[in-house]
This record gives structure tokens, C-alpha cells and sequence, in this order.
């Protein structure tokens, strides 16, 4: 009889378990403990609806929507496909793509597995229907960006994408996280901050089903504040109706207050496109040589030509009134040195008026030289280019205005007299973006208070205001002499803009065809005109159009469009 | 005449109660009694086992002596039978239905081996016995008896209840090891199983040879098979020293664990009351196999030694098999916790096995 034996071996055994009990339970026991609390917590991240962009009129320019996501459960599912065969039945998604997003996107099998996302609301009411034969389909609501006007004002409003490496470095401390959704451009980029609101996120209890048990914890997202921008989409779609299939950018602004009534860069681009992450319309959009991401209106530098004849009319007014008086002949061109400096006509003996409403050369290559590039270059300055204007949007550009001194130590060349004739009608290396102009002749209307064009009216519900304490001292028989010579470029029928004339509508304007290398050449059209009082200052720019008679004639269209909608009357 | 072993009487109510407590919890399901229907389907086994238990304390043990081999018969017989038309459940052909009750004969062949075997060997006298230590007979110290559990064991690993069979052999080798039958036999026996083990893995079942590769890489198939032996070390482990708490265990509460007031119902025991828990219950059951073991060692008839082994032995057996596998030390293999598995047939025969303790402790 082994009595003994059989008692040690069974006391050992106990030991054994007790041992290993001791291993899982006490050593390992916090290791077991956080797994079993992964399998039951989780956390659903809710996001924050972002606030809208509205109109001056309050209509929503960038809306906030839901969209649906639908997620298996990999545990409901085991190893049967059929419900990808199905989901991909009823929504019309080829089958393939759900499973690969399956694959990509799993994590373990309690976790709902995202396979399609971002539907609308007509597509998903398919799924919902049949919501009783797929257990294992899971569907989420999530706010969703939506730009109800698709392509219009898109350079102004921006658009929406995942965070990229440079702005994650840069907006980590403001809490923003590496799957977020951040503005791109324009308003959504400039006010994300105050538009994003905050995510929220909620601790459930879930059973081996991945199903909500009960709540643990619970923070609500805060949504983003709605702002309200300058923008009347009255407006705007005239201006982009008749930008359609044109380069170039139109901008409307309030002269006396800075604020942007319209402001259109073509061609441009349907941010809903960003919204469904990179496809197909979004890689077409980067590869487009016409660049229609890129903002014309603010970011685009192009020679502003004969609208540079502003700068140096006034320049030479203010410097010495009795130029007013000064006549020069113009014989189709003129010679400097060895060099031909052309006009555009042979004008003959011109006065000052003249030969800005026929838009003379050869005059104001004579002028400029008078009065010297320095001259020009301050007036340019204090007329507001070659600097940023401080519209409340990133990536705007400075512009340029060239003096003696920087060719000389960029260039290490001295000034020539040519130089100076090429600048006095914007050539060379004169660069101005559409909204500097629309900034510089809102001065000759607003007694040279200093504007800042902006686009923000009001964020949430408090109202932003601009502050305006500086005025620019230009003499009121400059200002008088340049409205004037501007009045008749329009209305005298030998000025270069007659063919804008518009009857009930007094508008002031300057045209300019910028040559440009290899091209041919930008047309410019920049003025303002009201019915009485000027209401709005406006500047025309096509890219390459050949003629600034055009730009003429598309910002007739788009005034008369605009009186007849009733945006002139008071 | 002596006293009932009041001990062994006691220990089995505390295991009880020990018993309706886990299993009541983990009838709820996400805070509600669910199952409630299987918790008082339990407390009515639990009154039948008793009753039997009560009956058997007060049938003499030597009857059994004297139905050995006509059991032995019938259980072959019904082996066979439950074979042919038992229902299947899971895949195994186990059940009998007698009357509205399902029945598991592979239970009732426990028991029956349990008696023959004892009876076997005590048959002869105890001088007869030193011949068979001193292996006068291999033939009939160890071929023969192999020869009655073979066939029980065969006719269960037929159902398939590998589970079952393992435990009929680990009686047998319990029962050869405790007569004192030399080593070389039991040496001899296990290396030939190693010998055939190849063959044994192919007559596997495509479930059971799952279970075995799961239990060497549960993560081989975290979903399927592996995913009971993963939830369930996940339970047992994150009851650290004291528990979560009656009706607190997540991975119980919250269906993360099938079949777990069946085989794996030791994982809400390890989860809700941890490993001071998980002490006190080794340690009743301790306490009950070293009072059986220990009467075993008082009793002089060597049938009544015989049976107060086996007994001793199924416990253990069943007990520390069925906490390693739950606790992911050992392959699962389906075997319920005895006294504290939901399950009739089992604490049926639980108890008619602590009626026959009962019964001997007075007798001897």
C-alpha cells in the first residue's frame, strides 16, 4: 500500500495549483486585471461639430452636417464575408474596398472595425432598412463639413483635411491631435481655432459583443463657434458667374470700411472634394497646372501695368501740383539711351487728364522721369503696396516696388532712366496682388483713411471691429484731379474703359494690360462706382487675356449684374 | 460502529454553499438574473444529491461488492447504447434522455469503474495481494485491470469525451500505483502511450486537436478555440488577491466567458473572490480528499481502502484538472469543477460517491 506516496503526491499537486494560481493571480495579476478592463471600457471619441461660416446675410456658407460611418464587429462576423457582400449590395461600394478597409483598419475583435466612411444620409437609409439581417453593422453619426455652394468663394472660405506634419508641430500645444481635421487656406485655416470647438469623448462599459453596457465617464464635445464674414453671396455668385471659365480673380470691397463684399480667384476648386479624404478630384486639384488652389486675389503678384499710373499721377501731383498743367507729345514711343520705349497709339500732344484716360506711355515714361523712381517708389508705399494689406487670411503676398537701391545691391547694376519709365507704368519689376490695388484706390474715395480689408464680422455672437486710426495726407486737389481723370477713363469715349459705361452707374476706374514674357498679356480693370457716392471699389484681374478691354468688359457685366440685382441702392 | 465523518459531511455543505454563491452570480448577466432558470435547476440537483447521498450513507457499501460485475455490464451496455442513439450535443454524443432528464452514462461509468476496480483488487486476500506486489502476475496485477477500464475508456473516447477517458486511465494508474504494482509496468504503459501518441493524434477530432495546438498558442486562433482559454486566464488573472466582488467580475458579468457556469465556472470564483478565493476553495477541497484519504488508511477491508481511494482520487483528478485548464496551465479538456459545476449527472454522482464515504466511515 502506497498510502504515503499518494499523499505526498496529491499534498505536492495542490501546492502546484496554488503556486501557479499565485503566478497569474498576485505577479502577473495587474497585467490580467488591465487586460480584462481593455476588454470591457472603451472609449468613443464624439467630435465636436464645427461652427459654420456665414454670410453678411447669415446664409451658411460652410455648413455643418452628418455624415455616417458604418464599422463591423470582427466577433460578430467570425469568418463570414457575406455581410460584406451585402453592405456592398446595398450601398453600391465595390466589395473589395470594404474588405480591404477591414483589414487595414483592425484593431481586435471586440473593436467595431470602420469599413466605409463618411456617407450621406440618402445612401445610408439603405443600410438602416436592413439593419435587422446585419447584426454585426455598426452605423455612427458624425458631424461633417459641407460647403453648400461648392466651387463659390471656395479660395476665401478654405477647406478641410487631415493635419499635416508641419501644422501638427506647430499646433500640438493647442491641443490638436494627429488625426485631426484642420483648415487648409482661407477663413477655415485663419479662424480654425475659433470654428474647430473641442472634441469630447465618452467612457463606456461594453459587453463581449463590443455592445454599450453602461457609461462611465462623459465629457460632451463643444461645438466650434459660428463666425460671420463680410462676404454678400449675392455678390459672389455674380462675380464667380461670370469667372467661370476665366484665370484671374475679381475682388468687391466696401471702400470705406475695408469690408470684402466678394472676392473670387478662378479657377478654383469644390472644397467638398477635401471632405472625403484624398481622391481622385483632390489629386486632379494638386496637379493642375493652373494652380486652382492657389489664391489669386491676395497670393497672386502679377505687373499691374497702367493701374501702376495711379501711383506715379499722384506721386507727381503731390510732389508739384502744376504738373496738372504739364504737357508732353507722344509720338507712338519714346527713345532713352539707345533703347525704344513703346505706347500704345500715337497720341500726340497729351495733357495730364489726357493721358490718363488714354492711358499715354509715353507721358508718364516723361513724368516719372521728372519726379524720379524714389518718388514713385514712397508714393507706392504710402498708397499701400509692397506690403502686406492685413486681410485676415494666410499666405498673402507683400507685392514689390523696386527702387535704385535695391538693384543696386541685389543686383549689384546701377538704375538706368529706363528703369525709371518701366516703373512709372507698373512694368519691370513692379508686383502688386489684385487686393493691394482694390486697397489703393478705396484711398482716393475714403479722404486716405487707412482701410484693412478683412473678411470677419462677428465671431459667435460678438462683433469684431476693425480698428481704423490712421489716414494717409493726400491733397484734396490730388485726389480731386485723379477721381476725376478716372471718372472719364469710363465715361469720355476715347478713354480705355468706355466700353464699361453703364447708364444710372457712375464708375471711376483705370485699366491696365500688363505684358508679361512669352504670354500674352494680364488685363487689369480697377476702379469703384456707386450709383451717386461710390459704393463699391472693385478690381478685375485676368490672367493672360490678352487685353485689359476685356477685364473692362467683364467688370461692366458684373456692375450692371449687380445694379440690377439691387446691391447699388442703398 | 462509528459515527458518520462528520468532517467530510461538513466540508461538502461548505463546498455547496461555496457553489450556489458563485453560481448565483454568475447567473446574472450585465446586472440581471438571467439565468436564473439554471441556478434553481441546480438548488433542485442539489436537494437529489443530497437525498441520494442520504441513501447511499445508509446502504451497506458491501452490496456494492456483490453488484460489481453486473454493473460493470450494464455500463458497458449503456455506453454502447448511448452511442447509437444518445443525443448529441456539441458535437459529442453523451446524453441519455431518461424521463425528461438527461443523463451522461460516462458518469455512471466513473462510478462503476470505481467498484470494479476496488472489487478487483480486494478480491484476494492480503497475502494474495503481496504475491501481486511482488509481480508474481503481471497478467493479473496490471494487464487484466487494464484490459475493464480499456473498455470503458474506449467506448467513451468513442463519444468523443476525451475529458472522461483521461480521468478512467488516471484511476486505473492511481488504483495500480496504490496496490503497488512495480514501476516498471506503470513506466512501461506510459511509454507505450507515448509510443501510439502519433496514432492517438490522428484518431483526434479536428476540436480536440484545435484545443491541443491552442493550448500551446492560444493566439493561434484568438476568435475560435483559443478564445475561451484566453478570456478565461484573463478572468482568473485579473482577480489579483481579493477579487473584483461578487457579481463584479467583468469578464463574467459581461459575457466575455461562454460555457462558464459549466466546466469553466472556476473563472468567476478566480475573478470575483481572487486568489484568497481561489486559497480557500483548494483548501476544502484539501481538507475533504485528506479525510477521505485518510479513512482509506483506517479502514481495514481492503474493498472499502480501494473505494475511498478512488474517490479521493476522482476528486482530486477533476478538481486540479479542471482549475489548470481554466487558469490556462493545461489543454482544455471538457470536465466539470466537482460540486460546483452546473450540471446534474456529475453532482449526482458526487454525492452517491460521498454516501458511500459516509457509509464506510461508519462501518469500518
Amino acid at each position: 500500500m502506497r498510502n504515503r506516496q499518494i499523499d505526498i503526491i496529491f499534498t505536492a499537486l495542490f501546492a502546484i495549483l496554488i503556486l501557479g494560481l499565485f503566478y497569474i493571480q498576485i505577479i502577473r495579476g495587474d497585467y490580467f486585471y488591465s487586460l480584462s478592463r481593455k476588454n470591457v471600457i472603451r472609449v468613443v471619441s464624439l467630435e465636436a461639430a464645427r461652427g459654420r461660416i456665414l454670410d453678411r446675410n447669415a446664409v451658411a456658407l460652410a455648413d455643418t452636417i452628418p455624415s455616417f460611418d458604418i464599422s463591423v464587429i470582427p466577433q460578430e462576423i467570425k469568418s463570414d464575408t457575406s455581410i460584406f457582400d451585402k453592405v456592398s449590395q446595398l450601398l453600391n461600394i465595390p466589395v473589395g474596398e470594404l474588405k480591404r478597409n477591414y483589414k487595414k483598419n483592425y484593431i481586435n475583435a471586440f473593436t467595431p472595425v470602420k469599413i466605409y466612411e463618411k456617407l450621406d444620409k440618402d445612401r445610408i437609409i439603405a443600410l438602416e432598412e436592413n439593419k435587422f439581417q446585419l447584426e454585426a453593422v455598426v452605423i455612427d453619426a458624425q458631424p461633417q463639413r459641407f460647403y453648400p455652394f461648392g466651387k463659390m468663394a471656395s479660395h476665401a472660405l478654405g477647406y478641410l483635411s487631415q493635419i499635416d506634419f508641419y501644422r501638427i508641430t506647430r499646433l500640438k500645444p493647442y491641443g490638436y491631435e494627429s488625426s485631426d481635421l484642420v483648415g487648409y487656406g482661407g477663413l477655415e485655416e485663419r479662424y480654425d481655432l475659433v470654428l474647430r470647438g473641442e472634441r469630447g469623448g465618452e467612457q463606456i462599459e461594453v459587453d463581449n459583443r463590443g455592445q454599450r453596457v453602461r457609461t462611465v465617464g462623459y465629457k460632451p464635445s463643444r461645438a466650434g463657434k459660428d463666425i460671420q464674414i463680410t462676404i454678400d453671396t449675392r455678390a459672389q455668385k455674380i462675380i464667380d458667374s461670370f469667372m467661370q471659365d476665366r484665370k484671374g480673380a475679381v475682388i468687391i470691397m466696401d471702400p470705406y470700411n475695408g469690408e470684402i463684399i466678394a472676392m473670387a480667384s478662378y479657377p478654383a476648386y469644390d472644397p467638398n472634394d477635401f471632405v472625403k479624404g484624398r481622391n481622385k478630384a483632390v489629386e486632379r486639384l494638386l496637379k493642375d497646372d493652373d494652380s486652382p488652389l492657389f489664391n489669386r486675389a491676395i497670393a497672386g503678384q502679377f505687373p499691374p501695368g497702367s493701374v501702376f499710373k495711379i501711383v506715379t499721377a499722384t506721386a507727381a501731383l503731390e510732389y508739384k501740383p502744376s504738373y496738372i498743367n504739364k504737357t508732353f507729345v507722344c509720338n507712338g514711343y519714346l527713345q532713352i539711351g539707345n533703347r525704344y520705349y513703346d505706347c500704345n497709339s500715337v497720341h500726340g500732344q497729351e495733357s495730364f487728364m489726357d493721358a490718363i484716360i488714354h492711358s499715354c506711355n509715353v507721358y508718364f515714361y516723361n513724368l516719372g522721369m521728372r519726379i524720379g523712381p524714389e518718388a514713385i517708389n514712397k508714393y507706392a508705399y504710402i498708397l499701400g503696396l509692397g506690403r502686406k494689406t492685413g486681410i485676415d487670411l494666410n499666405y498673402e503676398a507683400k507685392g514689390f516696388i523696386p527702387s535704385p537701391n535695391w538693384k543696386k545691391i541685389r543686383w549689384l547694376q546701377n538704375w538706368h532712366k529706363g528703369d525709371t519709365a518701366n516703373m512709372s507704368i507698373g512694368q519691370g519689376e513692379v508686383l502688386a496682388t489684385p487686393l493691394q490695388l482694390v486697397k489703393m484706390v478705396s484711398f482716393l474715395i475714403n479722404g486716405g483713411e487707412v482701410i484693412y480689408p478683412h473678411l470677419i464680422k462677428k465671431i459667435g455672437d460678438k462683433q469684431v471691429n476693425i480698428v481704423r486710426n490712421k489716414t494717409i495726407k493726400l491733397k484734396e486737389e490730388t485726389v480731386n484731379n485723379i477721381n476725376n481723370a478716372l471718372y472719364n477713363v469710363v465715361d469720355n469715349p476715347s478713354g480705355t474703359a468706355y466700353n464699361a459705361k453703364t447708364k444710372s452707374l457712375k464708375i471711376y476706374g483705370k485699366t491696365g494690360t500688363a505684358q508679361v514674357v512669352g504670354k500674352s498679356p494680364h488685363g487689369w480693370f480697377v476702379g469703384y462706382a456707386g450709383k451717386e457716392r461710390p459704393k463699391y471699389a472693385f478690381c478685375v484681374f485676368l490672367e493672360n487675356c490678352g487685353s485689359s478691354h476685356i477685364a473692362a468688359e467683364v467688370a461692366r457685366d458684373i456692375l450692371r449684374k449687380m445694379l440690377q440685382e439691387g446691391l447699388f441702392d442703398a | 460502529m462509528h459515527k458518520i465523518d462528520r468532517i467530510v459531511l461538513f466540508i461538502t455543505v461548505i463546498i455547496l454553499l461555496f457553489s450556489l454563491a458563485t453560481l448565483y452570480s454568475s447567473c446574472h448577466v450585465k446586472g440581471e438574473f438571467l439565468r436564473s432558470d439554471i441556478f434553481f435547476r441546480q438548488v433542485i440537483w442539489i436537494l437529489a444529491g443530497l437525498f441520494i447521498m442520504w441513501v447511499f450513507s445508509n446502504i451497506d457499501y458491501h452490496k456494492l461488492w456483490d453488484f460489481a460485475w453486473p454493473l460493470y455490464a450494464l455500463a458497458l451496455f449503456v455506453l454502447f447504447f448511448v452511442l447509437i442513439f444518445g443525443r448529441s450535443i456539441l458535437g459529442a454524443q453523451r446524453w441519455l434522455e431518461l424521463g425528461g432528464f438527461n443523463f451522461q452514462p460516462s458518469e455512471f461509468g466513473k462510478l462503476v469503474l470505481i467498484i470494479v476496480l476496488s472489487r478487483y483488487f480486494s478480491k484476494k486476500s492480503f497475502d494474495e495481494l503481496a504475491v501481486v506486489k511482488k509481480q508474481s502476475s503481471a497478467l493479473k496485477g496490471f494487464v487484466i485491470p487494464l484490459i475493464i477500464t480499456g473498455g470503458l475508456t474506449i467506448l467513451v473516447l468513442a463519444q468523443p469525451d476525451l475529458g472522461t477517458a483521461i480521468i478512467y486511465l488516471l484511476i486505473f494508474l492511481i488504483m495500480v500505483f496504490f496496490i503497488g504494482v512495480r514501476f516498471r509496468y506503470i513506466l512501461i504503459s506510459i511509454s507505450l502511450f507515448l509510443l501510439l501518441s502519433p496514432f492517438i493524434w490522428m484518431s483526434l477530432r479536428d476540436y480536440q486537436k484545435d484545443r491541443l495546438l491552442v493550448f500551446l498558442n492560444p493566439n493561434r486562433d484568438p476568435l475560435g478555440a483559443g478564445y475561451t482559454i484566453i478570456q478565461s486566464k484573463i478572468a482568473v488573472g485579473s482577480g489579483r488577491l481579493v477579487g473584483k466582488g461578487w457579481f463584479s467580475g467583468t469578464q463574467n458579468q459581461l459575457n466575455f466567458l461562454p460555457e462558464r457556469h459549466t466546466d469553466f465556472i472556476y473563472s468567476t470564483i478566480g475573478e470575483e473572490w481572487g486568489f484568497l478565493g481561489s486559497i480557500i476553495l483548494i483548501i476544502l477541497f484539501y481538507i475533504l480528499i485528506k479525510r477521505i484519504l485518510r479513512l482509506a488508511g483506517l479502514v481495514h477491508d481492503p474493498f472499502a481502502k480501494n473505494l475511498c481511494l478512488c474517490i479521493a482520487s476522482l476528486i482530486f483528478i477533476q478538481f486540479f484538472i479542471n482549475i489548470a485548464m481554466t487558469a490556462g496551465f493545461m489543454p482544455v479538456v471538457g470536465l466539470p469543477l466537482p460540486f460546483i459545476s452546473y450540471g446534474g449527472s456529475s453532482l449526482v454522482s458526487l454525492f452517491l460517491l460521498i454516501g458511500i464515504v459516509l457509509n464506510i466511515s461508519k462501518r469500518y
